[in-house]
Parts: structure tokens; sequence; C-alpha cells
């Protein structure tokens, strides 16, 4: 019996443990305004927006580096970074990834109030040259914004 | 008996119309020529044609070719050589007769005049020679003729022939009832094994003879014999009711006395129809039923009765292959306009359409038969046109510089309006470029390149450009800062 209760106490201090360390790293994510490859967002009231979308060569730290809409395929990975303002509550979002139209992997991300920073990627293959898209999307299916680049050699 | 009946099902009633309209062309072919040198010429031509077909499946180049000239010489031969008779054939008095009837002299030849004057003629030992044409021209044989005109009778024949009369020498050539010529000089024949007491007029009524179907009469004037020659053979008459049966035959003037109907001349029509008929049924069935030759061919579809509301978006695939089989005949003569693949689309709907393509759809000339279609559906997309907003994408190539980052691209105008069936435009946001090469950049930059615009079944919207302008800031990846948002 007093076993339980010291597991339930140490599973208590763990979840509140680990919610701190994420908050920390959603904070460590948000930060000054980064330069804008392709911004386009919605601007209503209640809805988040998305600030910024990038592709970038890597993300490190929660910062994008080498925002770019080239990558060559030698760099064995890309990257979509997105930052989101005016988050009201937690909420799912989507990165969808199009190769020349057709949906190739489609990853689901949270986001965090006020402000959240979120990135995914893909590992890069011989048979990725081309060009690509990445739909950002919420789970009512809103359209963010849509980063465009391409997978060169 | 089994295989028979199925076989009769596949007997269209054009087949049967058209083996019997040839075997009569055929048939009427032969009796207007029958008794002709042409036909027997073209008879030989049929003989050298097998044997050329037989030399060049043996693989007898020479023998083959030589054949075939041959061939094609003896065919204009034909109607060089035998132009009269050819039109004498085809000289025809109605359509009746030229479908129906037969070819006869339409004069009447007074036979009896004729038996009984060379009958007497021999007796008072006055040579004479007489001509009486066939079917066949002599003209083309015979030379020095006066021309006559006068009526057959005993007495005008006699004193032609009457000796010290100036045309005595000489053949007449007798046309119906009419002495056409005087004086006629005719080929002498060459035989060595004639009896001795046959004399010029002998061998010129053989030579004539042996080449036409001319019927002629000699009378000995140191004998006083007549003889008749006729078809390369000479023979001497005594009696003069043969003579008048020869001249009655060989000029047939009067319609015989009806016998019974299976008499010969009657037995060779019916032969000749029922081997006219053989042959046609033959050379159809090899040309119709035989499959000796295989062939694939790509026809593209036709569409039929489109719905006045809807486009042909797509047709997947706008081509089907035919895999044909016949005679090598027929599958040499097929011309690419006469496969045709139609499909109705009364009945198709908006979307997707799977259609069936059967034997319904396809139209091939008679006598080719369908093996197999690939591919045995078509699927053709049916949809309202509609215009739609698309991004351009810039579709990069190459390799960049190592050194170099691209951060940045501006497509001017970024977007198009581009026309096309709704279902299509619906799953179609972006459009992109014509590949842009990497290798050339060195910095920042613009160039103009078109766009590809796919699929094929859309199209830019009136008064828009296939071309964008495209911009991109480089910068150098060492002096580049790290973005931290």
């Amino acid at each position: 019996m007093e076993t339980k209760a010291c597991f339930l106490q140490g599973l208590k201090i763990f979840l509140i443990g680990l919610s701190l360390i994420y908050s920390f790293i959603a904070f460590a994510q948000t930060g000054d305004e980064a330069p804008q490859q392709i911004q386009e967002t919605t601007s209503e009231d209640n809805l988040p927006f998305m600030k910024t979308g990038l592709i970038c060569e890597s993300v490190r730290n929660g910062h994008c580096e080498r925002p770019t809409v080239v990558l060559s395929v030698e760099r064995k990975q890309a990257f979509c970074y997105t930052l989101f303002e005016n988050i009201t509550a937690p909420r799912i979002i989507y990165h969808r990834w199009y190769h020349r139209g057709e949906l190739t992997t489609q990853i689901r991300l949270r986001l965090q109030p006020p402000r959240w920073a979120t990135y995914s990627s893909i590992q890069l293959r011989e048979a990725d040259k081309g060009p690509w898209q990445v739909e950002v999307v919420d789970e009512t299916g809103r359209v963010y914004g849509v980063l465009r680049f391409s997978i060169t050699e | 008996m089994k295989s028979l009946i199925p076989f009769l099902k596949t007997v269209r009633w054009q087949d049967v119309l058209d083996v019997l309209i040839n075997s009569y062309i055929l048939f009427r072919v032969y009796i207007l020529f029958r008794h002709t040198n042409a036909f027997r010429v073209i008879i030989g031509i049929g003989i050298l044609w097998v044997f050329q077909k037989i030399a060049t499946s043996l693989g007898l180049v020479i023998t083959s070719w030589i054949l075939q000239a041959v061939i094609a010489l003896a065919a204009i031969i034909i109607i060089v050589v035998f132009r009269n008779e050819l039109r004498l054939a085809l000289q025809v008095q109605n359509l009746r007769s030229f479908l129906w009837g037969g070819v006869s002299k339409q004069s009447y030849t007074p036979a009896q005049v004729i038996t009984d004057t060379v009958m007497q003629m021999g007796k008072k030992r006055i040579g004479a020679i007489i001509v009486i044409p066939g079917r066949e021209d002599i003209s083309e044989l015979v030379h020095g003729g006066i021309p006559w005109h006068g009526k057959v009778s005993q007495e005008m024949i006699i004193s032609i022939f009457w000796p010290n009369n100036p045309v005595h020498d000489g053949a007449i050539i007798i046309d119906g009832d009419e002495i056409k010529e005087v004086a006629v000089l005719l080929p002498l024949s060459q035989r060595s094994d004639l009896p001795t007491f046959y004399g010029t007029r002998h061998r010129a009524a053989l030579g004539l003879a042996e080449r036409s179907d001319a019927l002629v009469i000699v009378v000995s004037e140191e004998r006083g014999r007549v003889s008749i020659a006729k078809n390369g053979s000479i023979g001497a008459v005594s009696d003069p009711e043969v003579l008048h049966k020869t001249i009655r035959e060989h000029v047939n003037p009067i319609p015989e006395k009806r016998t019974k109907w299976w008499n010969r001349t009657n037995l060779q029509t019916a032969f000749a129809a029922l081997a006219s008929f053989v042959i046609i049924s033959g050379a159809w069935f090899s040309f119709t039923r035989s499959k000796d030759v295989v062939m694939s061919v790509e026809v593209p579809i036709e569409f039929l009765n489109r719905p006045v509301n809807y486009e042909i978006i797509e047709v997947n695939p706008p081509k089907v292959t035919l895999n044909l089989a016949g005679s090598s005949a027929l599958m040499k003569s097929i011309k690419p306009q006469q496969i045709e693949v139609r499909i109705d689309l009364r009945k198709a709907s908006e979307g997707k359409n799977l259609i069936p393509i059967t034997q319904e759809n396809i139209f091939i000339p008679p006598g080719i038969l369908i093996n197999r279609v690939e591919p045995s559906f078509v699927e053709v997309i049916l949809d309202t046109l509609t215009s739609k907003e698309v991004s351009i994408q810039v579709d990069w190539k190459g390799h960049l510089d190592d050194r170099l980052i691209i951060t940045e691209v501006k497509v001017s105008p970024s977007k198009l309006i581009v026309v096309g069936g709704k279902s299509i435009l619906s799953n179609l946001n972006t459009l992109y470029t014509a590949p842009v090469s990497l290798e050339d950049i060195r910095g920042s930059g613009s160039t103009s390149v078109p766009v590809i615009i796919m699929p094929p079944s859309i199209k830019l919207a009136p008064n828009y450009s296939d071309r964008v302008v495209v911009e991109y800031t480089v910068k150098d990846r060492r002096t580049m800062e790290i973005v931290s948002p």
C-alpha cells in the first residue's frame, strides 16, 4: 500500500517536471522574428496565425539554420520550420509534405499558447529530387501556409 | 457436319451476293470469249501465272521474274493482237444480250446455196476456194483481196471462179449472205505430211484453218473433189448432206431445233457455270477465311454522341492496339482509314467512365478477323469545364555551387488561371516551370521560363502568357547568419 502511494507520488513529480521542461523548450524555440521565406497566415482574432514558415538546412537548438528554397539531396535532410502566434489553447497542426503534388508524408505537431515554434523534417533520397511543397494545416483542414522548395543534385 | 453449321453461320448475305456476282461475271467472260484465240491465250497466261506462283514459292528467283515479265507482256499482247476479237465479243446489241445472250452471228449464210454450188463446181472441175470466217478476225491473216459485196448465189460464185475470169485466182470470203472479197490470198500451210495431190489451194485452205477458226471449202480443179479445212485439219467431203451440215453448224444462222436439254453444249455451259462458281468460291475462301497473316495496328479511338454538357477531359489510352488476322492479299490492301474504333458516349456520365471495347465498336474491312484488342477497356473522363487559379513553382535542376544558397524566389506572375475539367482542377494547385538550371548561377538574378501545362487536358485561360519571370536571391553560405526566430 505504501509502495503504491510512493509510486503515485513519484509519477506526479515526474509529470510536473516534464511539463516544466516542455515549457522551457517552447520558450527557447520562440524568440525574435526570423527572415521570412514564405508567410501565408490567417489573421482572424481567435485563431493562431503562422508568423514564419521556412525551409531550412537544419534546425539546431530551436533555431532554423540557413533558410533556403533549393536543397541539395546531399544534405540528407530537409526541415520545415513554422512559428505561430496568437495561440489561445493547445492545438494540433500538420506539416504535409508533397512531392510534385503527391502527398508523401504528414507530420502531426502540437502548438502551445501563446506563441510556439515547431518543425518537422524528412530524410532525403535520390528519388526525392524535384519540386516540393509543405502545406501547414490544422485539424479542421484550415491551411496556414504553403512553403515551396526544390530538392536538387 | 458439326463444323459446317458454325461456318455457315459466319457467312453473311453480302458474301453470298459477292460470290454469285463474281461467279456470273467469270461465267459471262467465258461465254463471250470461249471460242476465240484470245481465250486460249488467257488460259495460257493463267497457267503461266500458276507456274510463276510455284516458282516464287520454291524460291526460283530468275524463273519467277521471267514468268512475271512474260505474263505482263502477254496481257498487253492480248489487248493489241486480239483487239478485233475482243471488240466482237463485247459488241452486243443490248444489255440483255451482254448479260445473258451468247455470241452468235447475226447474219444468215445460205448454207444450202453454197453446198449446191460447190458440188456443182466439183462435177464441172471448176477450182474454187471459199472462206467462211468463224468468230475470229482473219483480216490480219489474209491479204490482196478485192472488195466485192455481192449477194451469194450459185451463179455469182461459179462466175467468180470461172476459168480465165480475172478474179478466179485466190479465195472468196463469204460474210453472211454476202461475198465480201474476192481474189484473196491466204497463208500457206507449212506441213510436210500432206498428200502429194494437194495443190496450192489445199495448202492455202489448211494454212488459214491452222491459224483461225474459219471454215475453208476447196474444190479441186484436177479431181473435182470437195474438201473442207477447219481447225487445222483438211479432209474430202463427198456427201452434200455432210457439207451442208458442216457449213450450217459453222455459221449457226438459225437456232437449232431443240434437242434434249442435256446435249453437249448445255452440259459444257453448265460445267462452265459450276467451274466459275467453284473458282470464285475458292478465291473468296482464300481471301476472307485464310488467316495466314497476323498484324497489329494502333487505332485512335473516335467518340460519338458526346453529351452536350460535358467535355472529354481525358482518354486513357487514346489509341487501342488491334491484333488482326487475314489473308495476305487482304492484309496488304488494308488502309489505315479502313480501320476504325468508335465509342458511343450517349450513356456516359460525368467523371470517369470505363467503357469496354467490343466487336461492335470496331469497324474493319470484311474478311479480316480480330484476334485481340488491347486494352479491352478505355477510360474516358467527362467533365464540365471550369477555371482555377494555380500557383507557379520553379523546377530547379542541377547542382548549386556549394558556397551559395538561394534564400528567396519570386515568380511573376505567381499565379495563372487555367481552364479544364472540374474534377481535374480540383486536385491541381501548382504548375511547374520548365527546368531551370542551377549550374550557371553565381549570384542573384532573374530569368524568364515557360510554364509546363500539365495534364495536357487543361489549358491556360485566354490572355495569359505561358512564360513567367523568376527572380532569385543568392547569398554566400559563409556569411549567412543563423536565423533564430
